[in-house]
C-alpha cells in the first residue's frame, strides 16, 4: 500500500525527498528580475538537472539549437552535450531544464529555429535571432538524481516480488510497439502461465537473441565481450529514442541504483556501463547517446527513478502503481525503458551473477 | 490506412537503416540519413494513399515522445490554486520542517488545512493556529492521522456510516476506534475533526478543539458530541471543560483514563469504548450500563479457561504490541487496575518507561510506530514486518502467557493484515508448543463492512489460525489479563458490576 | 466570527475539493472515494548539501 515513514513522532512520517536546491541567492527574494532585453516569449524554469547546471555555466554564447518538439528544445552545447527545454509534464531529468510553458502552448511555436544560437547571461538563457525566446532560471530548483535512498530496501525475496508484479504490469499493460514484446520472454512473472505472449514484431525478433546473449555476457562478467551485442542493440527500433537505447538505460540505471541501494560490487557495475555507453557510441542520434551516458552513473529521468526506488523499498502494489504512471505517460519509450529496468533487477538479484548482489 | 502496406518512422541509426533495407526501402535518401535524421517510410499503392500517412505522421512528430500532461502535477500549492480555483482543503503531509511554510500558503490562499506531518516546532503551530483562526479556518493538525468531513476520510479512517455523533479528537485512532463501534451499532458519524497530538498542549491552548466543538455546536445534524485526547494539562483542560458544560449539546468527555462523573450533561468517558457507549446512549435517549464484555461472563469465563488451560507455570505476562498509539495507552488504562505496572515506550507513568521497548519484560504494551520502530521504514499499520518478527520474539519468551494485537483497517492501512500476519501467528503458536506452552493471542479488530479490507474475511483468517477476537481494543485487553491471570481478575471485572 | 466573509461557510458544509501536497496515497485514497483532488509535485527546497551550493554559487544566478 502506502509508504510512509522517516522521522518524527506520532503516526505521520516522510521519506526524505531528493534534494533539490534552489538555484537563488537569496530565498526571500520572490520577485523575477526584468528580463536583460526584450523577447518575444519569457519561460521560467522550475527545475534544472544536474548535469544541465553544470552545463550552462558561462557567459556569452553557450550553444546552438539543434532540435524542436512540441514539448522540448534541445541545445547542443560547446564539446557536444545536450541539454533540453522541457515541458513540465516531461519531468525534472539530469539535462532537463523544466519550464511552466502553459499547456496549451507548444515550445514548436515560440519562433525558435533550428541552429539558432543560445546565449547565457545572469539569471537567464536566450535563445534566438531576431523572435527570441527567453528562460529565466533564477527560481530554478537543482534536480539531483538520488542514488542512495534514504528508505531501508527491502529483502531480496520481497523485492523479486516487486520484480515479478512490474512485470505483469508491463506484459499487460505496455506498448508493444518496440521492445515491449520480450517482457514476458525474458522476465518471469507468472503471466507467462495464463497469456500466451503475442507475437514479436520485426524488431523484438531481431533484438531477441542479442539481448539474451548481453544478458549472458554480463552475467559472465564478460566486460569487453559485451561491445558487439550492445552494437547490434544501440539505435534499432522506433521512435525518437530508439527502442533499444531506452532499453540499455534502463539496464544500466537499475544496475547503478541497485548496486548503490544494494551493496552490490559497484565498480563492476561501472565497468559494464561503461562498456555498454562506449559502445553505442556512433550508432544512435546525439540525445540518445546523452541519455546513455548519463543512464551509465545511474543518472535518470525521475519518472524512472522513482519506479526503481519503488522496486527496491515499497510495497508491490506502489511498485505497479508507479510502473503504470511509467507506462502510461511514456508509452513505447516507457515500456522499452521498463523492460532494461527488470533485466537490471534480474541480473542483480541472480546469485551466481557477476553483478549480483546476494 | 488505406493503401498504405508498410510504415515506419524510424531514426536513421545504422541499425535501423539495415531494417528499413531489409524491408525493401532502399535508395541514396536512406544511405545518406545520418542517425539524427528522422526517417518516414512509406510504402503505399499510389502518390494520393501517402497523404494522410504523411500528415498523420508530421503531426505526431511534433510531439515529442515523452511525457504526456494527462496527470495535471503543478509544481507548487500557488499554480495548483489556479488550476484547481475553488479548492477548499489542502492536504500536507511534507517533511514537519517545510510545514508551516506551505500551510500558511494554504491559509492565506483561504483553505482549510489537514496537517498529517509531525516533528511541526511548537511554535509554528501556535502561529498557524493563530493564523487560521484569524481567518475563520481550521488547521487539523500537524501530527493528524484522522479527520472525516462529509464522510470522506482525509489521512487514515474507517469508512463509517453518516450520522449524528461528531468527535473532536486529538488522537486518529482513537477517532477509528469509536467510530467502528458506533458503526457497529448502527449509528454514524456527521464529522469527525482531528485537532492534532498538540493542540490541548498549554502552549498551544487547544485553538482547533475549541473550534471544533464550536462548528459542531453549530452544525444541524450533530446531535452529540464527543471529545477524545489524552489528559491534557490543567489550564487546557479547565478551558475545555468549561466550553463542554456550556454546550447547547451532550458533550462526551473522554481524557483517556481519567474517569469522573462530571454534570449530567458533561460526561466522562474512561475509554473509548466507553465514549462510544455514552454517545450512544445519548442519542438513542437511553443510556446503557457499562459492561466489562459483550459477551456474558460465563462464556467469557470459559473462553479464557481454556487458553490458559494449556498454559505452563512460566507463562505470566501480556505483551501488546500496538500500531496505534492511542490504543496502546487505552490498553494500559485497562490493564494497569487490574494486573498493575505495565511498561510501555509510551507509559502511563513515567517511571513505568520500559528501558529497551525492543526488548519486553514483565507486562509491556509496545506502541510500534514510535520513532525507534518507524524510521525508514513504513507504518505498522501498513507494514506488519516488525510486528511479526517481535510476534515471534514473545512467542520464543517463556514468560509470554498473552500477545494483544491492533488491527486495525480502513483507507491507509495494510490491504489484508490477516494474510500478512496469519502465518506467523501459526508459527508463533507452534514455537511456543515446542517447548511445551501455549501461546495466547489476543486481537481487535478496528474496522466496519464498509472498509477496503473485507471484514468478515480478516475476522475469519485470524480466527482461523486461533486468534481470540474481541469487539474492541479495551474488552481485548481485559480478556487478556483474565487469561494471563488464569482468571483471578475476574473478581474486579465481574464482581463491581453495576 | 471574526475575520469571515459573511458568505463563507464551514468546512463542514462544502463538498470537498481537495490539493494534496505530499505523500501519494492520500491522494489516490482521495479519488477513491470519488473527491476532486489534484497533486502538488512537491520538492523541498535549498537544503544544506556543501558541494550543491557552491555549485549554486558557480551559477551566479
Amino acid at each position: 500500500m502506502i509508504n510512509v515513514h522517516g522521522f518524527g513522532n506520532g503516526r505521520a512520517r516522510l521519506s526524505r525527498l531528493v534534494t533539490e536546491q534552489k538555484v537563488a541567492s537569496s530565498p526571500a527574494k520572490r520577485r523575477d528580475s526584468p528580463p536583460s532585453t526584450f523577447a518575444s516569449y519569457t519561460l521560467t524554469a522550475t527545475s534544472i538537472g544536474f548535469a544541465a547546471a553544470n552545463r550552462i555555466r558561462g557567459r556569452g554564447a553557450i550553444g546552438r539549437v539543434h532540435s524542436i518538439f512540441s514539448g522540448a528544445i534541445d541545445v547542443v552545447l560547446r564539446g557536444g552535450s545536450m541539454v533540453s527545454i522541457v515541458r513540465e509534464e516531461v519531468g525534472s531529468g539530469p539535462t532537463n531544464i523544466v519550464t511552466d510553458l502553459p499547456r496549451k502552448r507548444s515550445m514548436a511555436e515560440l519562433g525558435v529555429e533550428k541552429s539558432d544560437q543560445v546565449l547565457r547571461k545572469s539569471g537567464e538563457i536566450r535563445i534566438g535571432g531576431k523572435r527570441a525566446v527567453l528562460v529565466s532560471i533564477q527560481h530554478a530548483r537543482l534536480y539531483r538524481t538520488e542514488k542512495e535512498f534514504p528508505t531501508k530496501p527491502r529483502s531480496i525475496s520481497e523485492i523479486r516480488t516487486n520484480v515479478a508484479a512490474v512485470a505483469r504490469t508491463a506484459a499487460s499493460r505496455g506498448h508493444h510497439q518496440g521492445l515491449g514484446g520480450l517482457i514476458p520472454l525474458l522476465v518471469p512473472s507468472g503471466i507467462e502461465k495464463t497469456k500466451r505472449p503475442a507475437a514479436l514484431n520485426s524488431f523484438s525478433r531481431l533484438a531477441l537473441p542479442r539481448v539474451r546473449s548481453l544478458l549472458s555476457k554480463i552475467r559472465e562478467g564478460r566486460i569487453s565481450d559485451l561491445g558487439t551485442d550492445v552494437q547490434n542493440l544501440a539505435g534499432l527500433g522506433p521512435g525518437l529514442t530508439p527502442s533499444g537505447d531506452d532499453m540499455l538505460s534502463g539496464l544500466m540505471a537499475s544496475l547503478a541504483l541497485i548496486a548503490h541501494n544494494l551493496k552490490g560490487d559497484a565498480e563492476r557495475v561501472r565497468r559494464v556501463n561503461r562498456e555498454i555507453a562506449s559502445s553505442a557510441r556512433k550508432r544512435t542520434t546525439m540525445l540518445s547517446e546523452e541519455y546513455l551516458s548519463q543512464a551509465a552513473r545511474g543518472e535518470t529521468n525521475e519518472h524512472f527513478q522513482e519506479l526503481i526506488k519503488k522496486m527496491l523499498t515499497a510495497l508491490p502494489n506502489e511498485a505497479k502503481r508507479s510502473a503504470e504512471l511509467v507506462l502510461k505517460v511514456g508509452e513505447t519509450s516507457g515500456t522499452d525503458t521498463v523492460l532494461g529496468i527488470l533485466l537490471g533487477f534480474q541480473l542483480s538479484l541472480d546469485e551466481k551473477s557477476a553483478v549480483g548482489v546476494a | 490506412m488505406k493503401g498504405v502496406s508498410q510504415a515506419a518512422v524510424l531514426m536513421a541509426t545504422p541499425l535501423n537503416k539495415r531494417v528499413l533495407t531489409d524491408a525493401g526501402f532502399k535508395g541514396s535518401e536512406v544511405e545518406k540519413a545520418g542517425p539524427d535524421d528522422l526517417i518516414i517510410a512509406i510504402e503505399a499503392a499510389n502518390e494520393e494513399a501517402l497523404e494522410s500517412p504523411v500528415a498523420r505522421v508530421e503531426e505526431m512528430l511534433s510531439s515529442r515522445e515523452s511525457m504526456k500532461a494527462e496527470e495535471i502535477r503543478p509544481r507548487s500549492l500557488a499554480s495548483a490554486v489556479k488550476v484547481m480555483s475553488d479548492a477548499n482543503l489542502a492536504l500536507i503531509s511534507i517533511p514537519g520542517r517545510f510545514a508551516k511554510r506551505e500551510a500558511m500558503n494554504a491559509l492565506e490562499s483561504g483553505l482549510d488545512v489537514f496537517l498529517f506531518s509531525s516533528n511541526v516546532p511548537r511554535e509554528d503551530e501556535v502561529e498557524l493556529k493563530e493564523a487560521a483562526k484569524a481567518r475563520g479556518l481550521l488547521v487539523m493538525g500537524p501530527d493528524c492521522g484522522t479527520s472525516i468531513i462529509n464522510g470522506v476520510v482525509l489521512g487514515f479512517g474507517n469508512v463509517v456510516r453518516r450520522g449524528s455523533v461528531g468527535i473532536v479528537s486529538a488522537s486518529g485512532t482513537g477517532i477509528q476506534q469509536v467510530s467502528t463501534l458506533l458503526d457497529g451499532e448502527g449509528l454514524g458519524l456527521s464529522h469527525a475533526i482531528g485537532t492534532g497530538g498538540n493542540d490541548l498542549s498549554e502552549k498551544v491552548g487547544g485553538t482547533t478543539t475549541m473550534e471544533g466543538i464550536r462548528l459542531l455546536e453549530e452544525d444541524e445534524d450533530t446531535r452529540v458530541i464527543v471529545l477524545i485526547s489524552k489528559p491534557p494539562g490543567p489550564k487546557t483542560s479547565a478551558k475545555i471543560l468549561n466550553a463542554a458544560s456550556g454546550s447547547n449539546k451532550p458533550v462526551v468527555v473522554n481524557f483517556l483514563g481519567e474517569g469522573d462523573a462530571g454534570a449530567s450533561k458533561q460526561v466522562r468517558a474512561v475509554t473509548l469504548e466507553d465514549a462510544a457507549r455514552m454517545a450512544s446512549g445519548f442519542v438513542n435517549g437511553k443510556r446503557t450500563g457499562a459492561h466489562p464484555f459483550s459477551v456474558s461472563e460465563s462464556r467469557v469465563r470459559s473462553l479464557a479457561q481454556s487458553e490458559s488451560s494449556e498454559m505452563s507455570k512460566t507463562q505470566r505476562y501480556i505483551r501488546g504490541l500496538y500500531s496505534g498509539g492511542t490504543l496502546c495507552y487505552e490498553s494500559q488504562v485497562v490493564l494497569t487496575p487490574l494486573i498493575g505496572e505495565v511498561f510501555s515506550n509510551a507509559p502511563l507513568k513515567p517511571e513505568s518507561r520500559i528501558d529497551d521497548a525492543t526488548v519486553s519484560r514483565k507486562n509491556a504494551c509496545i506502541d510500534m510506530g514510535s520513532e525507534e520502530f518507524v524510521v525508514g521504514r513504513p507504518h505498522p499499520m501498513i507494514d506488519y514486518s516488525l510486528r511479526k518478527n517481535r510476534l515471534l520474539q514473545e512467542a520464543r519468551d517463556p514468560e509470554t502467557a498473552v500477545v494483544l494485537l491492533d488491527v486495525v483497517l480502513g483507507y491507509g492501512s495494510n490491504e489484508d493484515p490477516a494474510r500478512e500476519i496469519r502465518h506467523t501467528i501459526a508459527s508463533a503458536k507452534k514455537l511456543a508448543g515446542a517447548g511445551r506452552r501455549y501461546l495466547s493471542v489476543v486481537a481487535s479488530i478496528i474496522g466496519t463492512r464498509e472498509d477496503p479490507q473485507d471484514l468478515q474475511k480478516q475476522a475469519k483468517e485470524l480466527a482461523s489460525v486461533g486468534v481470540v477476537l474481541m469487539p474492541s481494543n479495551a474488552q481485548a485487553a481485559r480478556f487478556a489479563a483474565l487469561v494471563a491471570s488464569r482468571g483471578a481478575v475476574g473478581r474486579k471485572l465481574f464482581g463491581n458490576e453495576r | 466570527m471574526k475575520g469571515k466573509e459573511p458568505e463563507k461557510r464551514s468546512i463542514l458544509k462544502q463538498k470537498l475539493k481537495v490539493i494534496n501536497l505530499g505523500v501519494e496515497i492520500f491522494a489516490d485514497d482521495l479519488k477513491r472515494q470519488g473527491v476532486e483532488v489534484i497533486s502538488v509535485d512537491w520538492q523541498p527546497p535549498a537544503g544544506g548539501d556543501e558541494e550543491l551550493l557552491r555549485l549554486l554559487e558557480k551559477l551566479g544566478a
